[in-house]
């Protein structure tokens, strides 16, 4: 996990509260899997994202510029999520959208 | 001389790979003894098994199949509804694996960009129906078992007909609109549903038993679904036709199914297989 992205709404908030996990940094670093059309949105610096460690699936969503309704399906630590699960250090997420070809 | 000494009587030994004695019904000799006893070969080849006579064509399934395995599987009826880029492939496992009945059905005929990915799908079959092909590719691979493929599109009453007796039912349908309506028809008929979806590099398999999570809340919901934009090609669909057959050949084994109430994503873009739970 090298290069983790430090997105704008993130880290050294004096007003969040301190994460677990985090070095006491008041953050949590997730990684992300954005996959078929929503490989666009994966972070260029490869798939570490900080955040508040207040955050949840949707501050992450957000962080990546990436828009809940293009979301179908989110799966968190080997099981499935909403944009509401809370987020915690070394969580790794995994959005999809729609796939139905066969 | 009863059928089932006739069997052991037209056995060769042999021995497999790792050494291995074994006794095989050559398939010609179960075709003759077949055409004697007035039964499909797939039944001479399960009393074969009952015996612990390896038939010839299965000889390289065994002992990944217990001899008892592979008789449930030719005794055993599987559903597969579409026949497209995932049918066409699962069909073509379940065949060569020797799945005793398949019941398959899709109204659609072939159009040309098909040929990028359907393993049915040929340059000289454009505009005929997939059903056909079907039936002629699971002939010209294993004519002991029995295929049926119905060229309609299925509504739930067709679903529920495709579906009776079958041990599972293989979602192998394009698009979002049919695949809740089988769904249905699998849950309320009592039987597990394996289904699979792709696009681009993406493709998933999961599981629902009866009774099972809602799968199409989790996975379906948009109106502009991925392929659209994404298309669909070779591997990714060949990918997870075969994870979607293995689950479904596990069901037909009677093995217990490794994705009930999971789902299996597969990225051939970054090389990564994901499983997660759905409850």
């Amino acid at each position: 996990m090298t290069g983790a992205a430090v997105l704008p709404d993130c880290a050294d908030r004096p007003d969040r509260p301190v994460g677990k996990g985090a070095g006491g940094s008041g953050a949590v670093t997730v990684t992300v899997k954005c996959l078929a059309t929503l490989a666009a949105f994966q972070p260029g610096s490869g798939s570490a994202v900080r955040l508040p460690a207040t955050a949840r699936v949707a501050d992450l969503a957000a962080a990546l510029g990436l828009p809940a309704a293009k979301i179908t399906t989110i799966l968190r630590n080997g099981a499935s999520a909403s944009l509401e699960t809370p987020l915690a250090d070394g969580d790794a997420v995994t959005f999809l959208p729609t796939l139905s070809g066969g | 001389m009863d059928l089932s000494h006739a069997i052991a009587a037209r056995a060769v030994k042999a021995t497999l790979p790792d050494g291995t004695p074994v006794r095989v019904l050559p398939g010609l000799q179960a075709a003759a003894l077949a055409r004697e006893h007035a039964l499909p070969v797939r039944e001479v080849d399960a009393l074969a098994l009952d015996a612990d006579i390896l038939p010839g064509r299965y000889l390289r399934n065994f002992t990944a199949y217990s001899a008892a395995e592979q008789a449930r599987l030719l005794r055993a009826t599987a559903a597969l509804v579409g026949l497209g880029g995932l049918g066409g492939t699962v069909l073509e496992i379940l065949v060569r694996t020797g799945v005793g009945t398949i019941v398959a059905a899709d109204g659609d005929a072939f159009e040309e960009s098909n040929l990028n990915r359907q393993l049915l799908a040929e340059d000289g079959r454009l505009e005929r129906p997939k059903a056909e092909a079907a039936l002629a590719r699971a002939a010209a691979i294993n004519p002991t078992v029995t295929v049926t493929a119905r060229a309609a599109f299925l509504d739930a009453a067709g679903m529920a007909q495709c579906l009776a007796g079958a041990r599972v039912a293989v979602d192998a349908l394009g698009g979002l609109t049919d695949r809740p309506v089988l769904a249905r028809a699998a849950a309320d008929m009592g039987i597990p549903l394996v289904t699979a979806a792709v696009a681009g590099d993406t493709g998933y398999v999961a599981t629902v038993l009866p009774g099972g999570p809602a799968l199409w809340d989790i996975l379906g919901g948009s109106a502009d679904p991925a392929e659209n934009a994404l298309g669909c090609q070779a591997a990714g669909v060949t990918v997870a036709a075969g994870l979607q057959a293995a689950e479904a050949l596990r069901i037909l084994a009677g093995r217990p199914p490794r994705l009930a109430g999971k789902l299996l994503v597969a990225d051939l873009s970054d090389m990564t297989f994901e499983t997660a739970s759905l409850t």
